[in-house]
């Protein structure tokens, strides 16, 4: 029996353009990475200590010793932004990388076992999500108090909802396929059809609605910080900045400009990047 | 030799739709020797792939038996299942979707054997070699790439070496060749004759297809509604169908074959129409424990007794007893006694077609047939 | 040969810009059809009919570019104005689709949809609208049809779902119905029925017909003449029955011997066409269908054949080496 020669068809380029990634998703990409490298680098960048007051340069405009100048006690803006980057970052990167596994899991048992396991996970998901967010970091703030940690614990919480969400429509969108039915069919047991089967088909959407998730956190820790409920100061984050910056508004306002210009593109180049790679991976591609 | 390979004994499949239960399979009874193909025709809806399914086990059945070589398979625990699973095999009627499309090819044929626990690498990968070879595939063009490059009938042999790599006993074709073009189900139909032969295979071969069917078969059992309607050696039903439905399909068939079409529109569709009229008669439920004999030209059934909703009312006993033009009575064709339509028996509630049935179309919900009766 | 040319197909090519290149998808199609006629247009995936029948209709994607002249009823379809189009769908010329679950909305009822249509191009008003639609309900053979007007189409078998889209489709009176695979969806006694519908129009109407499938055997019963596209190309067009007694096109051939037949003994091994259908981004210097064809010769690597008919009974083909129907 002669083999059939595929090798003449496969070796072409598609012939649908593969979807390319346009100007907006490189500049928000490289955003992303000055931010981020700028706030791991913080300790050796050549910055002034953020918390130094120079109490003779108070609400200062840009100058050789301030770059970006000085805020109402005299605090070089440019390095508490850097610093405050770590703040923002670091929050908003783990608390979705929170929701992401729990939610992420939950979703996928969900989607895959439906029936009581969905319910369960549904009605918990929506209890969750009836939570006045506010209150539930007022809550938390008050009684275990304001640190890093509880912020990040705080907001990671009320991430899962969404990504529960989003995980189980994407595997309730893969569980009805043919290649899972055929995966049982061959003897396959519930974890190995969960993690090789559907887990390399949920990834792609689930990371571009993560990177959706850690843009509104950003604004959500900014927004906490603001209302004195974020990191306590002295240590430096955007919202406290922002906050910090209403009262000289009329007389230096790039004390608080700066800080939500910061947010600004910081959130935006998430949403782009996020938006792009959602697009890209949408399940209706893969189907093709 | 005698025992069969696959004995299906009283199988009944339901499944929950809203508040009512679809009969997707009523009482049906039948079986596979080794080394048999037995296809499997019916319209959709009619539970071929319920019963197809269930058989497998991938959907418990609500009663019934299933026996794969003696051993009983309804019931069975999860690791004894899985274990038998090696044995039996299932290929789609969507080639590309059965494939994950993330994964390699490589990765996927491999799978099966990973699952029952070959751990070493070479072997694996020997033995995929070998399959794909069998298939007609050549190994090194094919195992590094993903499924989405390939077509439909490529696609499919791929499945079927998938189901292949690890010798399985039962092959259960859904549909396989459905989604095919003409030239390539006819590649596809070849290669199962030959992998049935050089595996040493039993086919169970579903499909809508008449033709295709018999190209392939043994054995054929004809499905209707959830129950078998006739089992026969292919040559014969196809010859001297005894069931009104069979016949009504066969002539259903569109024959390349402009000058026979002319003579079965001249005689045989109206044939049809008649063996249609008769056949769908919704009975009402006062007659539903008694056995209904009907005859040819009966157009009692035309009548659309159409409730608010304008639909029929649920037929309790159809396809009991219709007499053929020759002899009396339903002649039950093939030496194997395995047809299990009857009146049903009286202390068994009559199957209620859900309403809701005709209203969702659904892979396993009864098309509205009995709004095409009506309008013809 | 009864009526003037109605629909007249000249040189039509149809090319879709692709990051590989131009893939052609039509090959210089030519076609006539005759007032009251049903043509037959037989083709694999791949072999150009679907993209053919949309060209035609001018319903073809918007970076395709198209090279040749649809003429219906004299008049050359490519230049009309979309208004003028418009108006002309519909009254004239009307399609129905494989899928009818998506070429129905699914979120209107079937009395809406047809009423819609009926408004738009008939311009009367609702309640002559609604009479005029339970009656084409009744046409298509749809029983209790004031009560389906209120349904949604998920509330129709497949069958009946059809029967409505032909519905909408003869609502207009058009002269031309073109029929995309209408009953691949189908079961076959569904099919059985859709298509004699389909024909008990089409007389009752004198409309003409072009009836695009896979399937021969839709074909042999139902039309007066069958044109088989391959790879973009009509390599055989010929009346229904000279067409099946003597095929000259080799692929032909090839494509009713690959159907399982009823008659044959169960395990009769099909004779399968070898090897794929052509790639359309690289179009072959030949005749598309050398590398499988049996009978391939040297020339048909190197030229393409173009349509010619050997004697005056109108059946045409294109092959160099055309199967000789004395030797059969």
């Amino acid at each position: 029996m002669a083999a059939l020669d595929v090798e003449a068809d496969l070796d072409q380029a598609p012939l649908v353009p593969a979807r390319r990634a346009d100007f907006a998703f490189w500049l928000g990409l490289a955003w992303i990475a000055i931010v981020m490298a700028a706030a791991i680098a913080a300790d050796w960048l050549p910055l002034a200590n953020p918390s130094d007051m120079d109490l003779l340069a108070r609400r200062a405009g840009p100058s050789p010793d301030h770059w970006l100048g000085t805020d109402a006690l005299g605090r070089d803006i440019l390095s508490r932004l850097v610093f405050g980057a770590r703040i923002s970052l670091t929050v908003g990167l783990i608390a979705p990388l929170l929701g992401l596994s729990i939610g992420g899991g939950l979703g996928m048992l969900a989607g895959y076992f439906r029936g009581r396991v969905e319910t369960l996970v549904v009605a918990g998901v929506d209890i969750l999500l009836a939570f006045p967010p506010l209150v539930l970091a007022l809550a938390i703030t008050t009684y275990l108090g304001q640190s890093v940690l509880n912020i990040t614990i705080t907001l990671g919480i009320l991430s899962i909802p969404s990504l529960t969400r989003v995980a189980r429509a994407a595997t309730l969108a893969f569980a009805g396929r043919d290649f899972v039915t055929a995966a049982r069919a061959l003897g396959g047991g519930h974890v190995r059809i969960l993690v090789r089967e559907l887990l390399p088909n949920i990834a792609l959407p689930l990371i571009a609605f993560f990177l959706l998730a850690v843009a509104v956190i950003i604004v959500v820790e900014g927004a906490l910080s603001f209302l004195g409920l974020g990191v306590p100061p002295p240590a430096p984050s955007w919202g406290g900045m922002i906050a910090e910056g209403r009262d000289s508004l009329d007389t230096a306002p790039s004390i608080a400009f700066l800080p939500a210009a910061a947010m600004f593109l910081t959130v935006l180049a998430f949403n782009l990047v996020g938006d792009r790679l959602r697009a890209a991976t949408d399940p209706r591609q893969a189907a093709l | 030799m005698d025992e069969p390979l696959l004995a299906v004994r009283h199988l009944v499949v339901e499944y929950p739709a809203g508040r009512r239960t679809v009969h997707a399979v009523s009482d049906v009874s039948f079986s596979i020797a080794r080394g048999e193909t037995l296809g499997l025709v019916g319209e959709s809806g009619c539970g071929k792939s319920s019963l197809g399914r269930a058989i497998l086990q991938l959907t418990t059945p609500k009663s019934g038996s299933v026996r794969f070589d003696t051993v009983e398979l309804t019931g069975l625990g999860r690791g004894p299942l899985r274990l038998m699973r090696r044995r039996m095999q299932l290929i789609f009627q969507d080639p590309v979707a059965s494939l994950n499309p993330r994964r390699r090819i490589g990765d996927i044929v491999a799978e099966p054997l990973r699952i029952a626990g070959i751990r070493d690498r070479k072997t694996r990968e020997g033995r995929v070699r070998a399959v794909l070879g069998a298939v007609e595939l050549e190994p090194d063009q094919v195992l590094g790439r993903l499924p989405h490059e390939f077509s439909g009938g490529q696609c499919q042999r791929i499945c079927i070496a998938r189901s292949l790599v690890i010798e399985p006993e039962l092959l259960v074709c859904d549909e396989a060749v459905s989604a095919l073009d003409v030239s390539i189900r006819a590649q596809i139909l070849n290669l199962l004759e030959a992998m049935k032969a050089r595996y040493r295979l039993t086919l169970l071969f579903i499909a809508h297809d008449l033709a295709v069917v018999k190209a392939i078969s043994d054995r054929v059992a004809v499905m209707y509604l959830g129950r078998l309607c006739e089992v026969g050696p292919t040559e014969l039903l196809y010859r001297a169908p005894a069931h009104p439905y069979t016949r009504l399909l066969l002539d259903a068939i569109p024959v390349p074959d402009p000058d026979r079409q002319a003579a079965t529109e001249r005689a045989g569709r109206r044939t049809s129409f008649a063996a249609r009229t008769t056949f769908r008669l919704p009975l009402s439920h006062a007659l539903r424990a008694r056995r209904r004999t009907l005859r040819r030209g009966d157009t009692r059934a035309t009548r659309n007794r159409a409730g608010p909703s304008g639909r029929l009312p649920p037929p309790a006993d159809c396809c009991v007893t219709c007499e053929p033009r020759t002899g009396p009575g339903l002649t039950v064709t093939g030496a194997t006694p395995s047809l299990a339509v009857g009146p049903r028996p009286a202390n068994k509630p009559a199957p209620r077609f859900s309403f809701r049935r005709r209203i969702f179309d659904g892979p396993h919900l009864s098309r509205n047939k009995h709004s095409a009766t009506a309008c013809r | 040969m009864t009526g003037a040319t109605l629909l007249a197909v000249e040189g039509l090519s149809v090319d879709l810009p692709t990051l590989r290149g131009p893939l052609r998808a039509v090959d210089e199609v030519d076609l006539e059809l005759e007032a009251g006629r049903t043509l037959g247009i037989v083709g694999e995936s791949g072999s150009g009919k679907t993209m053919l029948s949309r060209a035609i209709l001018q319903l073809a994607p918007r970076r395709a570019r198209i090279a040749g002249r649809v003429l219906f009823d004299g008049r050359e379809l490519g230049g009309v104005a979309a208004e003028a189009l418009r108006r002309l769908r519909s009254r004239s010329i009307a399609v129905v689709f494989q899928d009818p679950m998506t070429s129905l909305n699914p979120v209107l009822t079937i009395g809406r949809q047809i009423i819609e249509t009926l408004r738009e191009h008939l311009e009367i008003d609702a309640a002559a609208a609604q009479r005029r639609a339970v009656e084409l309900l009744g046409e298509v053979g749809i029983p209790a049809a004031e009560q389906r007007l209120r349904q949604y189409p998920h509330q129709l078998s497949g069958g009946m779902r059809q029967r409505v889209a032909i519905a909408i489709a003869l609502s207009c009176e058009p002269r031309l119905l073109v029929a995309d695979e209408p009953t691949t969806a189908l079961d076959v006694t569904v099919q059985a029925q859709i298509l004699d519908l389909l024909d008990r129009e089409r007389q009752r109407r004198g409309m003409s017909m072009i009836l695009i499938t896979h399937d021969l055997g839709i074909v042999a019963g139902r039309t007066d003449e069958v044109a088989v596209m391959y790879a973009g190309r009509i390599v055989e067009r010929a009346p229904t029955p000279g067409l099946f007694k003597a095929m000259r096109m080799p692929y032909t051939e090839a494509l009713l011997a690959a159907i399982p037949k009823l008659d044959a003994p169960p395990h009769t091994p099909l004779p399968a066409i070898s090897g794929r259908p052509p790639d359309p981004t690289r179009p072959f210097r030949g005749c598309a269908f050398a590398p499988r064809c049996r009978h391939r010769a040297e020339r048909c690597a190197d030229q393409k054949p173009a349509l010619t008919s050997a004697d005056a009974s109108g059946h045409r083909f294109a092959c160099w080496h055309p199967i000789d129907p004395r030797a059969a």
